[in-house]
């Protein structure tokens, strides 16, 4: 029950994401449908060819036919290279516009981004790739089948016209298979399901013990490392060994149908053909559309694939959206593939006392936030900050510091809990305290792979670039590398050091002159020294002015604190 | 770099398989041919009909058709059913010994290569082998037979057919060959384009907390905007001249097809052909496409399993350059420490240690201490032999390091580190790292308690069983505990703390340090430090500056020295980095 219902979910879904570019789908329908009932007339041609052979009769001569034969299988290929650049073009469109519409949701909806991802981000990015491919999957193959089930019935039309008891025999082996395939279907599925858990749970585990090497080795570990290893290869063999036959099986029935027709029709056209009746023409065209009937179970077998396999691949998607509402991720979105988006207008970032109204900030209340989560969270905390003030979080492991801010962001979900922007409650932290009100500094910063001066200004106008360089500590490490602020960073460019990682990160919410400055622990990457530089030099710059909130466990910055809020389980000791 | 031969390895993981191999292609050669048969019946019962045979030897013909297509069919499958069996076989053979030859690398060659990259190595490279060793060589070999028997027995039927089929299929592979490889740069920025879409992908939704706090999504967007124009670019024109090159052969066999056609009626007419011959001929020049098409696939394969094969080779031919001793037993309980005049070299790189002589009783407490890159950590590994000394020897409880066997080695000596690491596995699968460690529930649960884990262990929902995935379940400190109790759980006689607390906060620290203090009762220590505080305990204590011990006494005394770089650094409450 629950099944049917999905599918037609995965249907409908894929009907939707086939409205947002029509016109682009007609075309392809047209030049797909059209490649596939090519065969139609060539059989019709080969008849006439077969029949006239020895003699021309009243029509056109059978060279002449041989000319038109000669052309349209020569012209199928050709508008085929049209048909296949102009999908591949609608085909990206496919991929496009759940992904523009899944990372709108994530990187700049409302509410926390804590959870938002299911698992990890390699884990999110397979949803970006390879479950809107199973999407577009769908439609394409509507596109086959469309072709493959008009060419079939015009053979079949065509067939039985001449001879319906011939056209019900070579018909019947499809049938045949079709419903075979039907009944097998479950338990494919099931097998390959089990097949691919099988190969995850080996590559899983030559991810982790290599991953843990260290630990392999000092403990003497690698003799039953081996032996698991051995052991899910074993039943990854076994899975596998299942699915690639059962899969084999059913592709080789399907072909099968082919020949099964044709043996068939011999059987019963003997008497027709001696007496003449069942002429070689009629053979000729039979053999011809046999062919075309026996890719249906094939396509018939794909599109029920592809529809069960894009359910899980909707549900999958819609799991990156906050309210699994499916249609939401294949909404009209423009998605400039022809032309491309331009260049990115750069925001603007205003003088802080240029500030005025709601930007400015005066204080930020917080009173009874509350974050529950088993073995740990935060409990009834409340916290003031005003303009120019300076707050040192501390406390043991687990105690909750991190939580603490990124709940005060909205970045987690809060079970309990208000802020109040200069007295005005904020119902949205996750929109509203971001720059330039708030800038936050995580534990952990990701910075992207691309130049240096991008990855710090993140799509804001650079007037702020060099000040912020400066008061990261930043500005002597790029003066030392060749390219300067152009250099790209990253995996694929210069390596950073943990230290510079997290000034450069400082330097990413620096250029945005946040109001309030929220920094998670500085202390694993920069020295004493260079975290005290820092602190000073933003003081400087701000006259005193800049409001600070930071977590640490290093006393330096304690006594710079004008309030410390000490955490023990989730609740604050003043 | 000297490459060993790549068909070495094939032939050396095939040759268990050759008898089954020979009896598969047997089969194959005969699954291959009986195709051939079909389009030869259909002529002979066109022509028989013509002639005016009886009906009965026109059913037989039809008889023997189906018989062969259902035979042709039944034997594929018997082949594709026997070399999957091989496939995985194989495979596995390869996959464990390649495992188990990465598992003996030392740690430096783990340093270049990342799991991925083994997962790659492992899985990925010995996937493609052995599909196409199975799989594609034989449908290789297959297609080869199929294009023969139809090439042959037309040029039985007529000479001049034969000839213009040959020419479609050499015309047809020529043009494939030639057009595909100028196709290649195409595919290769199309996948350049996508490989550059996906990891910007990755790395946004990694950091979407630091995307969503600096207000960048919409540039994030932005960004997956430009990728996918980019992609649509490079897809239309990887598919323009990668389907071109498709489609000039599909012309070829087009053209070829009409043109024996036209052949056929022209000889039919002439009399030299009859008509069921014409019908073979065409249906002949039909059936080429698709084998030409398949070899076309399998020759890509083909590279791609040379390029594995080729990884595999060279890791297997990788030597690591630890290898297990002759086996001197190393003594029971706590161990001497013995450095003699040890120097140590990365490779050719500059010197890390330098004539370090070090001799520690057995139950010694030892705090090492000294900048980054003063050759602390480096001290430690050869402890635990990661590396072997380039000058002196390491000994332990006597025995010189190179003497043991690694795995009594490792079993005696442990070392906690601030680099975590964890299985996605069971608690107890951490602890015993899969059972290496033996170890009951009991002693495990004691384990646990003696470094302050009990009351997370009595949290967890299925206790030791409880399946450890990513940071949910355990937090960074808690995981540098459970690295103490797995390092404990093995009863080492020496343990190397490498700034072990590192990730541990004060109060934490402070918290477990009874515990780890009673672990340590009875074992000899070193301590490589972090924080002055944890060398608390040390008996003695050693500055290391450039890889030379400067200074080397009791701590007490060291302590109370005005003169001494650890007592100045302790009254100055520095670093222990900033010793020296």
């Amino acid at each position: 029950m629950t099944a049917t219902a999905s599918r037609s979910s995965s249907v409908r879904v894929a009907w939707q994401l086939l409205r947002r570019e029509p016109v682009a789908y007609a075309i392809s329908w047209i030049g797909w449908v059209l490649f596939w009932a090519v065969p139609i007339p060539v059989g019709l041609l080969l008849k006439a060819i077969l029949d006239n052979i020895g003699a021309d009769g009243d029509g056109a001569s059978v060279w002449t036919l041989l000319v038109v034969l000669g052309a349209l299988e020569v012209g199928r290929w050709i508008e085929l290279l049209f048909a296949a650049v102009q999908w591949h073009g609608v085909w990206v469109a496919w991929h496009t516009v759940p992904r523009l519409n899944l990372l709108r949701s994530l990187a700049s909806d409302p509410g926390p981004t804590a959870g938002r991802l299911p698992r990890s981000p390699g884990d999110a990015v397979s949803r970006f790739r390879d479950d809107c491919q199973d999407l577009a999957l769908v439609l394409d193959v509507w596109l086959d089948i469309s072709g493959a089930a008009v060419a079939a019935g015009l053979a079949v039309g065509i067939m039985a016209s001449i001879d319906l008891r011939v056209t019900v025999a070579v018909a019947l082996p499809v049938v045949a298979v079709l419903w075979l395939a039907h009944w097998l279907g479950p338990r494919l599925r099931a097998w390959r399901r089990a097949a691919r858990e099988a190969t995850a749970a080996v590559t899983g585990f030559i991810g982790d013990t290599y991953g843990a090497i260290t630990a392999v080795k000092t403990a003497g570990a690698e003799a039953a490392v081996e032996r698991r290893f051995t052991e899910l290869g074993a039943s990854r063999a076994r899975a596998a060994r299942r699915d690639e036959v059962g899969t084999q099986l059913v592709q080789t029935l399907s072909g099968a149908t082919g020949n099964l027709g044709i043996g068939l029709a011999l059987l019963l056209v003997a008497p027709a053909i001696r007496r003449g009746d069942f002429t070689v023409g009629d053979l000729g065209l039979f053999t011809t559309y046999i062919v075309v009937l026996a890719s249906l179970p094939r396509w018939f077998g794909r599109v029920g694939a592809y529809t069960r396999q894009a359910e899980v691949s909707v549900e999958r998607l819609a799991e990156l959206l906050p309210e699994p509402e499916p249609d939401f991720f294949v909404a009209p979105v423009a998605t400039s593939l022809r032309r491309g988006p331009g260049p990115f207008p750069a925001v603007p970032v205003d003088r802080p006392d240029h500030r005025r109204g709601d930007t400015r900030l005066r204080r930020l209340d917080v009173r009874g936030l509350a974050v529950r989560f088993p073995g740990g969270g935060l409990e009834g905390l409340d916290l003031t900050l005003e303009r120019g003030s300076f707050t040192a979080v501390t406390g043991p492991v687990g105690s909750g510091k991190s939580t603490l801010l990124r709940a005060l962001l909205g970045l987690v979900p809060v079970d309990e809990g208000t802020r109040h922007w200069n007295g005005v409650r904020v119902d949205e932290p996750s929109t509203f305290l971001v720059p330039p009100r708030v800038a936050y500094l995580p534990q952990v910063p990701r910075l992207f792979s691309e130049t240096l001066a991008d990855t710090i200004l993140l799509g804001v106008d650079d007037a702020a670039l060099d000040e912020a360089l400066r008061l990261a500590c930043l500005e002597d490490d790029v003066a030392e590398m060749p390219e300067g602020l152009a250099t790209v960073v990253g995996p694929k460019g210069v390596r950073l050091s943990g230290g510079q990682v997290q000034r450069t990160a400082a330097a990413r919410a620096f250029v945005r002159r946040p109001e309030l400055l929220v920094v998670d622990d500085l202390s694993s990457a920069l020295d004493v020294e260079t975290e005290a530089v820092l602190w000073d030099r933003l003081f400087v710059a701000t006259s005193g002015d800049a409001t600070v909130l930071v977590v640490t466990h290093r006393q330096e910055v304690l006594d710079r604190a004008d309030r410390l809020i000490r955490l023990d389980h989730g609740s604050a000791a003043l | 770099m000297t490459e060993p031969a790549q068909p070495h390895l094939l032939a050396a993981y095939l040759r268990p398989e050759r008898l089954r191999v020979a009896a598969l292609v047997a089969v194959l050669v005969v699954a291959m041919l009986l195709p051939v048969a079909g389009p030869v019946l259909i002529g002979r019962f066109v022509d028989s009909a013509a002639a005016g045979q009886p009906v009965s030897s026109l059913l037989a013909i039809a008889g023997t058709f189906l018989a062969v297509a259902v035979g042709a069919d039944a034997l594929q499958l018997l082949v594709a059913w026997r070399s999957v069996r091989m496939a995985w076989r194989m495979g596995n053979r390869l996959r464990t010994d390649l495992a188990r030859h990465a598992l003996g690398l030392e740690l430096a060659w783990h340093g270049e290569h990342s799991p991925g990259v083994l997962i790659e190595r492992i899985d990925g490279d010995i996937d493609a082998l052995t599909k196409f060793a199975s799989t594609a060589v034989l449908q290789l070999l297959g297609n080869a037979v199929l294009l023969s028997g139809v090439f042959v027995v037309s040029l039985v039927i007529d000479w001049r057919a034969g000839l213009l089929i040959g020419a479609a299929t050499l015309v047809a592979a020529a043009l494939m060959v030639r057009l595909r490889t100028a196709a290649v740069p195409a595919h290769d920025d199309e996948r350049e384009v996508l490989g550059r879409l996906y990891g910007d992908l990755e790395e946004r939704l990694g950091g979407l907390e630091d995307l969503r706090a600096n207000g960048a999504g919409r540039y994030a967007l932005h960004r997956l905007h430009e990728h996918s124009a980019r992609w649509w670019r490079a897809a239309r024109r990887a598919s323009l001249k990668g389907d071109g090159a498709y489609v000039a052969a599909g012309i070829a066999f087009s053209a070829g097809s009409a043109l024996t056609l036209a052949l056929g009626v022209y000889l039919f007419r002439g009399d030299q052909m009859s008509i069921g011959s014409v019908l073979v001929l065409f249906r002949f020049s039909q059936m080429i496409r698709q084998p030409l098409e398949h070899i076309a696939e399998q020759m890509r394969e083909l590279q791609k399993a040379a390029a594995g094969a080729r990884r595999a080779s060279r890791l297997l031919a990788t030597r690591p350059s630890i290898v297990d001793g002759p086996g001197t037993p190393i003594p029971e309980g706590p161990l001497t420490v013995d450095l003699d005049s040890v120097t140590f070299a990365y490779g050719d790189r500059r010197t890390v240690l330098a004539e370090i002589d070090l001799h520690l009783a057995a139950g010694t407490v030892l705090g090492v201490v000294g900048r980054t890159g003063s050759g602390k950590t480096t001290l430690g590994r050869l402890l635990l032999r990661f590396w072997d000394v380039t000058e002196g020897a390491v000994r332990v409880g006597g025995v010189d390091v190179r003497a043991a066997t690694i795995a009594e080695l490792r079993r005696r000596v442990g070392i906690v580190t601030q680099e975590v690491e964890l299985l996605r596995a069971s608690v107890r699968d951490n602890l015993t790292m899969l059972g290496a460690i033996p170890a009951d529930d009991r002693r495990l649960a004691e384990v646990l308690a003696a470094v302050d884990l009990d009351g997370w262990l009595a949290g967890l929902p299925d206790g030791l069983d409880t399946v450890l995935e990513g940071t949910d379940t355990l937090s960074a400190g808690e995981g540098q505990l459970l690295a103490f109790a797995r390092v404990f759980l093995a009863d080492p006689g020496l343990v190397v703390l490498d700034e072990a607390s590192s990730r541990l906060d004060p109060a934490t620290e402070a918290r477990i340090t009874a515990a780890v203090d009673r672990l340590l009762a009875g074992r000899t220590v070193v301590v490589i430090a972090h924080r002055l505080a944890t060398l608390d305990r040390a008996d003695e204590i050693i500055v290391l500056d450039h890889g030379r011990v400067v200074e080397h006494g009791s701590r007490h005394d060291l302590a109370g020295d005005p003169d001494s770089r650890y007592g100045r650094a302790l009254r100055l409450g520095r670093r222990p980095e900033a010793v020296g």
